[in-house]
């Protein structure tokens, strides 16, 4: 078979796994982020009681590899919910919560980066600390850790990658039944690390025109 | 909840095989750090060429090396060698070489970084006493470029030895690799797995505090 | 209104009946173990111009912080145009709203215009339109000598440009009193006199200010008390030409000889 027909036989496959990798990208971003903004508030808290687990739950997940917690959530999830769930979902959710970690990471520190005499600033001038931080301290917080963020769902889609080892029909599983399947594993893996740039690059160039952009600013 | 009987016991008996693998994942990473940070330096000093060619080549190298997953070059070089030149390579070796490709480009990167934030004043002053190019990089540059680059380059060391955990993948023998032969001998998978991610959090964490620490330090002395 | 600016005449008759602005006793604050503030009396009349000095550590930026409660003090008490402070029942945000506050970094908003930074406060505290807010902001940015700013980003300005922003943006508010925490300190030599230039008008046209500072001339051409804060107490006031040329305490005269010592003789 030549290559061009190969191509066409196998290109829709990988794509179609493609498709999937963005959704579980997507879906756990979702919750990571989510999640992640609720943890960095309870870091940021002033009261032990909140901000120590919140510290711990970001140092444990950020000390211990995403593959240890894709299995384990795999297996322990349907038996502490006690509902049976799909390899798919487990996936998502063990993603979602690793990367509220990094997130929550991510957004602690775009905010104590914020110089203190901002926000002094802004009460001094009779601002309430509601409006302090929403008009003040938030709006450059954003700016702020927009390049980490972008960076951070990078690493969350290479991640997704290993959803491929649970079965799950993703780029990467697919791409491996293939290179067996196909015994040409040259262009079926080339390929498959083309699409891969493909989907993060963008991202990649995304995250370094922010980066200029918060260093110009500051 | 599910029908399960939770045994830790199991798990425990376990424990030794399972600091078995850790070693294997230790001696990977040493590996493939000795073998990354002077690749590191070279790709990084491409990056900084004059000769537009060698600049571009070695900055598609670390884009492509930066974004690619793991697993695509652990399948990559589980597959390809064999099944396409016939050549079989040992689990350990394709691990150590996918690992270099994407660790040499993230050191590079940081090594760069770090160069390129030395005050171009440095590099002025060494060459105005009558120092040759070459001499005032490697005095005066590099020496404080990679100091400044020590904490990050802790940083890779510390996300390497996450990583080696999708080894297990291409069947080397390393913690992730017997945590999952473990479970799934003993019938308790969650508690094993359980013992394993502590494991990696016991080795992982420390390091990082640690690498915390000369962060300040680092940036005190300066 | 209308003080002179010139002290050590006509000042004591001018102020024979004076009315405090401010007025702190006992003003005590620690951080951890150390004590910064030991009991800080200060009284300051409208229209009056202070200057408060000492050397790094004596809590001069603390004290002035307590004023406006962006520090809260351990002991004592501090009355601002009749409102207490010091009581935890006080409206802060309505109480600060007479008061001006300018700090060593300027702290301009980078994520708005000049003209933004100054109408901000304005238009989201005091809930003025932003036609009015503008028409302040415009005639205060004309009156530190930006007029020609309008639109430019903070980080397009230099260091003298944008404290002058900030006092700007201080002024917008109407306050009642000035605080400047060392307005020029972070400024390079040749962009403080534009900014030293801005508080004497303002201590001309009769502002009640509390301005911590080394600037030596500015006090002695400007303010009408000096007030020397060592160790977290005042050692010593009087007027600047009483403190610098008879100083009666050790440290007082260490302190200025220090400071001074790259200068030549002060004229009178």
């Amino acid at each position: 078979m030549d290559l061009e027909s190969f191509l066409r036989v196998f290109l829709p496959f990988l794509l179609g796994g493609a498709a999937l990798t963005i959704v579980i990208s997507a879906a756990a971003s979702v919750i990571g982020i989510g999640l992640g903004l609720l943890v960095a508030a309870g870091r940021l808290s002033g009261r032990a009681l909140i901000s120590a687990p919140s510290a711990l739950f970001v140092d444990f997940f950020r000390s211990t590899p995403f593959f240890v917690h894709l299995v384990w959530f795999f297996f322990a999830l349907p038996i502490l919910t006690g509902l049976s769930l799909d390899a798919i979902t487990t996936g998502i959710a063990a993603l979602g919560v690793y990367s509220a970690a990094y997130f929550a990471e991510v957004f602690r520190t775009g905010i104590l980066a914020i110089p203190v005499g901002q926000r002094d600033a802004a009460l001094a001038a009779g601002m309430t600390d509601r409006q302090a931080v929403r008009r003040i301290v938030l709006p450059q917080a954003v700016r702020m850790v927009l390049p980490p963020m972008v960076n951070t769902l990078v690493v969350l889609v290479k991640d997704s990658s290993l959803f491929s080892v649970l079965g799950v029909a993703e780029l990467m599983y697919r791409a491996g039944a293939a290179s067996q399947f196909s015994s040409r594993p040259l262009v079926i893996m080339t390929v498959t690390g083309l699409i891969y740039i493909a989907l993060t690059y963008p991202t990649t160039v995304l995250g370094s025109v922010l980066q200029r952009q918060v260093a110009k600013a500051t | 909840m599910l029908e399960y009987s939770w045994d830790w016991s199991a798990a425990v008996d376990g424990l030794p095989l399972l600091i078995e693998g850790l070693a294997v994942s230790f001696v990977l990473a040493l590996t493939v750090m000795t073998v990354s940070l002077p690749v590191s330096l070279i790709v990084a000093g491409a990056r900084l060429s004059t000769i537009a060619p060698i600049r571009f080549s070695a900055y598609a190298y670390t884009e492509m090396l930066r974004t690619l997953p793991l697993l695509v070059l652990l399948t990559w070089f589980f597959f390809v060698p064999g099944l396409s030149f016939g050549v079989n390579l040992e689990p350990f070796v394709i691990a150590v070489v996918a690992f270099v490709l994407t660790t040499s480009a993230f050191l590079a990167e940081v090594v760069r970084g770090s160069i390129q934030s030395i005050d171009p004043g440095q590099r002025e002053a060494a060459v105005a006493a009558g120092m040759t190019s070459w001499q005032a990089a490697r005095r005066v540059v590099l020496p404080q470029a990679l100091r400044r680059a020590l904490p990050l380059i802790g940083a890779v060391w510390i996300s390497l030895l996450k990583d080696t955990s999708l080894v297990s993948v291409v069947a080397v023998h390393d913690l992730m690799f017997e945590a999952r032969v473990l479970a799934v001998t003993v019938y308790r998978p969650i508690e094993v797995l359980t013992f394993a991610a502590l494991i990696y959090f016991v080795v992982t964490y420390p390091q990082g505090r640690l690498l915390e620490w000369v962060f300040q330090r680092v940036r005190v002395s300066e | 209104m209308g003080l002179s600016a010139r002290p050590g005449v006509g000042v004591t008759a001018a102020r024979a009946a004076p009315e405090p602005v401010i007025v702190a006793t006992g003003v005590r604050k620690a951080f951890g173990k150390v004590e910064v503030l030991r009991g800080v009396d200060l009284t300051v009349s409208r229209g009056e111009v202070v200057v408060l000095m000492g050397p790094s550590g004596s809590g001069k930026s603390t004290f002035l912080r307590c004023v406006n409660r962006l520090i809260a003090p351990d002991g004592g008490r501090i009355v601002v145009s009749g409102v207490d402070m010091t009581d935890n029942a006080t409206d802060l945000p309505r109480a600060r709203r007479t008061i001006g506050f300018v700090a060593q970094h300027f702290n301009l908003y980078p994520h708005m215009s000049v003209l933004g930074n100054v109408m901000e406060a304005p238009r989201i505290v005091l809930g003025q339109s932003a036609a009015d807010a503008r028409t302040t902001a415009e005639r205060l940015l004309a009156r530190v000598g930006l007029a020609d700013k309008h639109d430019a980003r903070p980080r397009e300005l230099s260091g003298g440009q944008q404290q002058r922003v900030a006092i700007a943006r201080a002024l917008a508010m109407g306050p009642v009193v000035m605080l400047l925490d060392e307005p020029t300190s972070a400024l390079d030599p040749e962009l403080t006199g534009e900014v030293l230039d801005v508080m004497q008008e303002l201590a001309r046209d009769g502002m009640t200010m509390i301005v911590v500072s080394h600037e030596i001339h500015f006090a002695a051409r400007v303010a009408h008390r000096l007030v020397m804060l060592t160790d977290g107490q005042v050692i010593e006031e009087g007027t600047p030409k009483e403190i610098m040329r008879e100083p009666r305490d050790e440290r007082t005269r260490r302190f200025l000889s220090r400071l001074m010592s790259w200068e030549t003789d002060l004229s009178s």
